[in-house]
């Protein structure tokens, strides 16, 4: 049991960290588009990012294999070009994991952008910053917080993902088994110690990133 | 400077509805908005900074057309090298004193080097009476010190007008006539041309040079501050009652 359980914390670690990696660029660079002014739709993009937050993982999962699937619409043209699949790898899981991990960061980053006093950004613009620069300078420093609280999140939330990932990426031991998916396996084969020191170790390390998650949260100016 | 003038916007909130029109030119050295609040005073200030785009019309400054609605002309706010005084001063909390005088340095069109940019910043600092506060966040001054560096910031980036909006309103009455007499010892030393609101007529007695006197959403023309006869405090009388 030793390597598989190893190797379980090792395939959850490089998967978790990859998709947060994914979630922290695209939720933070959208909500800083979106946050910048009113515009039509802007409602719908909104609900429409919060979405995985909703959804069933199973939904999510079969969205993905419509998409990059190797019939998918995107995974077709992968295959055919590239020869490279998705489905059944760890790149698979950590692309179910970005999913559904990118809301918990874009509606976190949302939130703490809206909180940002317009008269900062604008005060910088008076001093000859660009439209970069108050993004960079002012908007994400005042709003790092939030940031780093959506981004803790979606990390933990990465750490435990099951169905989306299951779906995509299968449960093939020392590839793409998680440890969730090995809890999951453990406790059907009726290994009970291998499932409980399994979930203790779980249960640890999503303790440890929600209390520095509310640690980040409090801090104040 | 020669400042021009003629904006019109609506702005609508709600079932409130707003219209600013108003055109003054001016050669000023201060030039005072004055009028009750909600009159638009600023977003006069905010479209001048080219913060607010106004609906139509035109903003030139010694001729150089900063807004013209006709020519399709609107120079972004980044690019105007007006200076700006919040009426909250908006410091950034994340950095600190010296780190605020200096941002417009930092970026930009006006970005310098590192030492230059110290020695500008150190300047400023003496400048406004800030020296030994350098290393500190703003959430730790004074309210007349967040004025001073709010001031310090917004010179140091050496900008051809000075905008202040409402910049007593948040001082008690000692403190804001020693930041009256500052504010124009420093607009003199730096010789720049400032235009600021209020709706204090000690503030227009104390500092105007011109005047343009508000009243809801309406203002025609700059007319020279008098003691005596004195046009703001008729108007003020007027808008009070």
């Amino acid at each position: 049991m030793g390597p598989v359980f190893a190797s379980a914390l090792a395939i959850t670690l490089k998967v978790a960290v990859t998709a947060t990696l994914c979630s922290f660029v695209l939720g933070v660079g959208l909500a800083g588009l979106v946050s910048r002014r009113p515009f039509p739709g802007r409602g719908l993009l909104d609900a429409v990012c919060a979405m995985p937050l909703v959804l069933p993982p199973t939904v999510l999962g079969y969205y993905l294999l419509v998409a990059v699937g190797r019939r998918g619409v995107f995974g077709a043209w992968l295959l055919a070009t590239f020869g490279v699949s998705l489905t059944f790898t760890w790149q698979g899981a950590a692309l179910a994991s970005a999913l559904v991990g990118f809301p918990l960061v874009f509606t976190s980053a949302r939130a703490a952008f809206a909180g940002v006093d317009a008269n900062m950004q604008n005060a910088a613009r008076t001093l000859g910053a660009g439209e970069l620069a108050v993004f960079f300078r002012i908007s994400l420093p005042l709003a790092w917080r939030g940031v780093a609280a959506g981004t803790l999140l979606a990390f933990a939330r990465a750490m435990g993902e099951f169905g989306a990932t299951l779906m995509i990426a299968g449960n093939l031991p020392g590839k793409t088994q998680t440890l969730s998916l090995a809890i999951y396996e453990a406790v059907q084969a009726g290994r009970d110690g291998d499932a409980a020191a399994l979930v203790l170790l779980t249960t640890a390390v999503s303790l440890a990133v929600l209390l520095g998650a509310g640690k980040l949260a409090a801090k104040k100016y | 400077m020669f400042i021009e003038a003629a904006i019109a916007k609506e702005l609508v909130s709600g079932t409130r509805r707003f219209a600013l029109d108003v055109a003054f030119a001016c050669e000023c050295g201060v030039l005072v908005l004055f009028g009750p609040s909600g009159s638009g005073k600023t977003v006069t200030l905010s479209a001048l900074a080219g913060l607010t785009r106004p609906d139509c019309g035109r903003i030139a400054l010694d001729g150089e057309v900063l807004y013209d609605s006709a020519l399709g002309v609107d120079v972004p706010a980044a690019r105007r090298r007006i200076g700006f005084v919040f009426q909250d001063y908006a410091l950034f909390p994340h950095l600190s004193v010296a780190g605020n005088v200096g941002f417009g340095l930092s970026v930009g069109d006006g970005r310098l080097g590192a030492r230059e940019r110290r020695n500008r910043v150190g300047e400023m600092l003496d400048a406004l009476e800030l020296t030994g506060l350098a290393d500190v966040r703003p959430g730790e001054l004074s309210g007349g010190q967040r004025q001073r560096t709010a001031l310090a910031r917004a010179l140091a980036a050496r900008p051809r007008l000075l905008l202040l909006d409402e910049p007593f309103s948040a001082l008690d009455v000692p403190l804001r006539a020693r930041m009256r007499e500052e504010l124009r010892r420093v607009t003199r030393q730096f010789s720049i041309p400032s235009v600021l609101i209020t709706h204090d007529p000690g503030d227009v007695a104390a500092l105007a040079g011109q005047v343009v006197i508000y009243d809801r959403g309406k203002a025609a023309g700059a007319t020279v501050y008098q003691p005596d006869g004195d046009a703001a405090r008729a108007a003020f009388a007027a808008s009070a009652g």
